[in-house]
């Protein structure tokens, strides 16, 4: 047995990458973490879900159970802890219920501590102030959550609001994050929890919760602030993308990350398996010309939204009428060499192997592209295939939307880099 | 009523608007939604058809001579699109490029009917100066003149035009039957259904007019008579659409079986057409595949190879009614049209217009219509060529209405393009709620006074029939940010629950990524994954949200009747 402890690579420093550097180092290991930049966790909403909330609302009206929420494994929690953003219900707690800015109030397993929690508020009225901004137009967006059939059942009923909470000129047409971002500052957000409590002091309402737009605060969840002042639960409503709630989590991420010890590397640009005679990825970064050796790799890349998986018809690049070589439409951002056709990770979704398909163009997408009842979209589903633990070869795992036939949820992510992180420090040559 | 007409398409509403000037009682009832088939799915140009030149001069002829007629009465629907033709260096291609000269300056006599201008002959670096993107080794180009519309604007215009002179509008009613006497066969009453309610209803009439393109001999059948009697030539027609102008010229190119395609520059964005092939599916869902877009864009990436890496965002298909011939090519197959009278098939003051399109749709109407006029003895001409079309009379400059609204100059022009002179009932509700110009589809853009005004006068019942209308949501975000928008005003301007709003916008959402995901690249691959990601994260894919797309699908249970409605 080696004396040393082992090393891990982990590729991508989304959810599941950064939960894979958390079990990999709990294991004991020494950790790199190499990151080509943002990708889908950047993006993500806010709402921290363990299986599509559809698919949960859909089985409680079925079984006529009420939204509680289920066992969580104990090393998620521990995670969660860690990066301290999320509120994650205990086990038979209610479930989050989040109101989006759609107009829809769904279930969540937990969610961004800065999003307000309906479910937490017994019943009573949830003012939402109008601000004049493109996409929250709140007396259309109350009345849409007033149709709810879970928030009417509980007594909860959303009331449009006068209140003038724009302080400047022009942010009636910055971004969501940029008005996130002005609220990181103090003062700032102490404005905004004394023109809100003017607000609701004019009318005669008295209301349980305020709900506000994807507007509080960059850094880290300013809603808890709004909430000391006004006293009462004060909180954003949940943007489907690219909302300030995933540059939260990034941020939250990066807090973590500064307070353990992992060396930090830029894009990986090719993952060598052939040539150590231990079977170890040897590995070269973008913009460095040394190579590094490694005990295992963790590939959490991302899918086709986080950009570890391409897409590539080959009519994208064809001069003529034809493309000038074959090569399959999908594959790894990562280049990677095995030893063996055993080893080389490959592509499946749906539990079938993808390898040639049958036209020189690609699969037919527009059959399979967007998911239908019962199916995954063809472009949530595709991934590398690997087993229980992440594990794809001998020294390589993989962990999050990277693998195949996964649910693209949160805590699946999370629940798959932590599996991905134990098995890469402890069995990885297996 | 004197006539009933069944379509919405422009011809449908062209006879409708020519029959209510006339001073006969119309109703008009669509199946699905106005411009719903062919007419909102065309190339989007009142073109004088060069191409016809050879074979059916005459369908030139009156393309281009009502093309004129079109500028006249809805000046704000129109803009130049100027057409290039390369012509690569080759065998015998010195000779060819003469021969074309000769042909466009035939052509050149018939632009002074639609205010065109006389082609023009480039020399290669005349031709790499206009369009630096061209490939190929060229002598030169041929350029001519045509004109860009909305065909499904033109469509809205005449609708409202004959509304509002007394027609009735039931859009989203399918009818059922066409009942006839039994002895001389002529029609008694259209039997209809509401397909969003399931209300049905009776309409007594004295003549029928199937206006129903493709679906002609269906339409027929329901009169008792057979489909043989309405017979067209379903051709399908496809366009794969991409973000933004690519090029200052349309430009002409060879598919690879020879046949001409064209990318041109259309609103802000660039359509690639077009396929012509027999179509036998179904016609409430037709759809291009991908097989179809890449027959386009092989051809077109022959001249113009930056097209494999352009933003595909959508694609729309359609199936033309092209008159039956049997043994032709479908290209072969003239673009003429003709009034079926079913009189000697036993159905007396029943029509069928079949063929046509959309530059010469006046004067087919006209046709019609004098054809009724004739039978209902009304001594009265057409003057649809000379009346303007709602919106038409005058021009609103958009420059002034951005300063009276104070909406952005890009809004404003927008809004002026798509109503002409009825902008000013638009500004009327921005005036009066300022709250309205806030810009909800922010890549066309539309502002939500836009929408409620067009829910509230034109007719839509669905979020996609706002989108046919403004153009909401078929631009490059594909109606992510204000799909659930738009359903949440419509319901409310209807009186609907704000959910049958939000199935309405991800029945919208997901049709439109059937669209697009035929023309996927790999960028695009990346955010349809995010789409999807964020369809499901704030409104989640319903479970009922079905797998046919039409406008009308709508289930019974849990969606409110539409109330409210003012086009009933």
């Amino acid at each position: 047995m080696n004396s040393k402890p082992p090393h891990v690579l982990v590729v991508g420093d989304g959810i599941a990458g950064t939960a894979a550097v958390f079990a990999a180092l709990e294991a004991g290991a020494q950790v790199t973490l190499s990151a080509a930049g943002a990708g889908a966790t950047a993006l993500s909403s806010g709402a921290v879900d363990d299986v599509a909330w559809d698919e949960v609302l859909h089985a409680a009206r079925t079984s006529g159970a009420e939204l509680r929420a289920k066992a969580l494994d104990p090393r998620v929690v521990a995670f969660s802890k860690a990066l301290g953003i999320w509120r994650l219900p205990d086990l038979n707690e209610p479930l989050a219920l989040l109101a989006t800015t759609a107009g829809v109030v769904r279930p969540a397993r937990g969610h961004d501590r800065a999003l307000l929690d309906l479910s937490t508020i017994g019943s009573g009225q949830v003012a939402v102030p109008k601000v004049d901004r493109a996409g929250w137009e709140s007396p259309l967006l109350a009345s849409a959550w007033n149709t709810d059939g879970e928030m009417r059942r509980r007594g909860i009923s959303f009331v449009s609001v006068d209140a003038a909470l724009l302080r400047f000129e022009g942010e009636d047409r910055i971004s969501d994050a940029d008005l996130a971002a002005r609220h990181d500052d103090p003062a700032r957000i102490s404005w905004l929890a004394a023109r809100l409590h003017e607000a609701l002091h004019r009318t005669t309402l008295r209301p349980a919760a305020v709900l506000l737009g994807p507007w509080l605060g960059l850094s880290s969840p300013r809603a808890l602030e709004l909430e000391k002042v006004l006293g009462i639960p004060c909180g954003e409503a949940l943007m489907g993308v690219g909302g300030p709630a995933g540059m939260r989590l990034v941020r939250a991420r990066d807090r973590w990350l500064q307070s353990v010890s992992v060396g930090r590397k830029g894009r990986t640009a090719e993952l060598d398996l052939t040539r150590d005679d231990r079977g170890r990825p040897i590995v070269r970064f973008d913009g460095e010309d040394g190579e590094h050796t490694f005990d295992s790799v963790v590939l959490a890349v991302g899918g086709l939204t986080g950009g570890g998986i391409v897409y590539d018809p080959l009519d994208a690049q064809a001069t003529t009428d034809m493309p000038d070589r074959y090569r399959p439409t999908f594959h790894l951002s990562v280049d990677i060499q095995a030893n063996s056709e055993a080893e080389q990770p490959y592509f499946a979704a749906a539990g079938v192997r993808i390898g040639v398909v049958g036209s020189m163009f690609g699969p037919a997408l527009d059959l399979s592209a967007w998911p239908s009842p019962g199916r995954l979209g063809r472009l949530e589903q595709i991934g590398i295939a690997c087993n229980a633990e992440g594990r794809v070869a001998p020294h390589l795992a993989a962990a999050g939307n990277v693998v195949a036939d996964r649910a693209r949820t949160m805590l699946s992510a999370v629940m798959s880099g932590l599996k991905a992180g134990k098995w890469a420090a402890t069995e990885f040559e297996a | 009523m004197d006539v009933v007409v069944i379509g919405g398409g422009v011809n449908g509403v062209g006879v409708a608007r020519d029959a209510a000037m006339r001073g006969l009682k119309v109703a008009l009832f669509e199946r699905n939604d106005i411009a719903f088939g062919a007419s909102g799915n065309s190339s989007g140009m009142i073109h004088g058809g060069a191409r016809y030149l050879t074979y059916d001069p005459h369908v030139t002829e009156s393309s281009c001579r009502d093309s004129g007629n079109i500028q006249a009465i809805a000046p704000h629907l129109l803009f130049r699109i100027p057409f290039l033709m390369p012509v690569r260096a080759g065998m015998g291609k010195k000779v060819y490029f003469h021969l074309l000269d000769a042909f466009f300056e035939t052509y050149d006599r018939y632009q002074p009917l639609k205010r065109g201008k006389p082609h023009a002959v480039l020399s290669a670096d005349e031709v790499r100066r206009l369009e630096p993107t061209l490939a190929g080794d060229l002598i030169g180009a041929m350029s001519w003149d045509e004109w860009g519309i909305d065909g499904a604007r033109l469509c809205i215009a005449n609708l409202k035009d004959a509304e509002e002179r007394g027609a009735k509008v039931y859009v989203g009613y399918t009818v059922e039957a066409i009942e006839r006497r039994p002895v001389s066969g002529e029609p008694v009453a259209v039997r209809f259904r509401d397909r969003y309610t399931g209300q049905s209803g009776r309409l007594t009439t004295t003549a029928v007019v199937n206006a129903t393109g493709a679906w002609s001999p269906i339409t027929v059948s329901l009169a008792g008579l057979r489909p043989v009697h309405a017979r067209v030539r379903p051709g399908k027609g496809i366009h794969v659409v991409y973000d933004r102008r690519l090029s200052n010229y349309a430009v002409s190119a060879t598919a690879i079986d020879g046949r001409q395609i064209f990318l041109e520059p259309w609103q802000n964005m660039t359509i690639v057409g077009t396929t012509d092939d027999d179509y036998y599916g179904d016609l409430d869902d037709v759809r291009a595949t991908s097989e179809e877009v890449r027959y386009l864009v092989q051809g077109v990436a022959r001249v113009l190879p930056e097209i494999r890496t352009a933003r595909v965002i959508g694609t729309y298909a359609g199936v033309r009614p092209t008159l039956h011939a049997f043994g032709k090519n479908e290209d072969a197959l003239s673009r003429d049209h003709q009034v079926i009278d079913h009189a000697p098939h036993g159905a007396p003051n029943v029509y069928s217009m079949i063929g046509g399109k959309l530059a010469s749709y006046r004067m087919f109407a006209e046709e019609m219509v004098d054809i009724l006029s004739m039978r209902f003895d009304l001594g009265v001409h057409g003057s649809t060529h000379i009346t303007p079309l709602p919106g038409g009379d005058r021009t609103v400059d958009a420059f002034d209405f951005a300063t009276r609204t104070g909406v952005d100059a890009v809004t404003a022009r927008r809004i002026v393009y798509r109503h002409g002179s009825r902008a000013e009932r638009i500004e009327e509700r921005m005036l009066r709620n300022p709250r309205e110009k806030m810009v909800v589809c922010a890549c066309e853009p539309v502002t939500e006074a836009e929408i409620r005004y067009v829910i509230d006068h034109e007719a839509p019942r669905t979020v996609a029939g706002v989108a046919r209308r403004t153009r909401l949501g078929l631009g490059a975000c594909g109606g992510m940010r204000c799909a659930a928008r738009c359903g949440q005003i419509l319901a409310h301007e209807r009186g609907l629950s704000p959910g049958e709003g939000l199935k309405q916008a991800v029945r919208f959402l997901v049709r439109q990524a059937r669209t697009r995901a035929v023309g996927l690249g790999p960028d695009q691959a990346r955010q349809e994954a995010l789409a999807i990601a964020a369809v499901r994260a704030e409104l989640g894919l319903f479970e009922d949200r079905g797998e046919q797309d039409t406008d009308a699908n709508v289930p019974s249970s849990g969606g409110a009747p539409i109330s409210g409605m003012r086009w009933t």
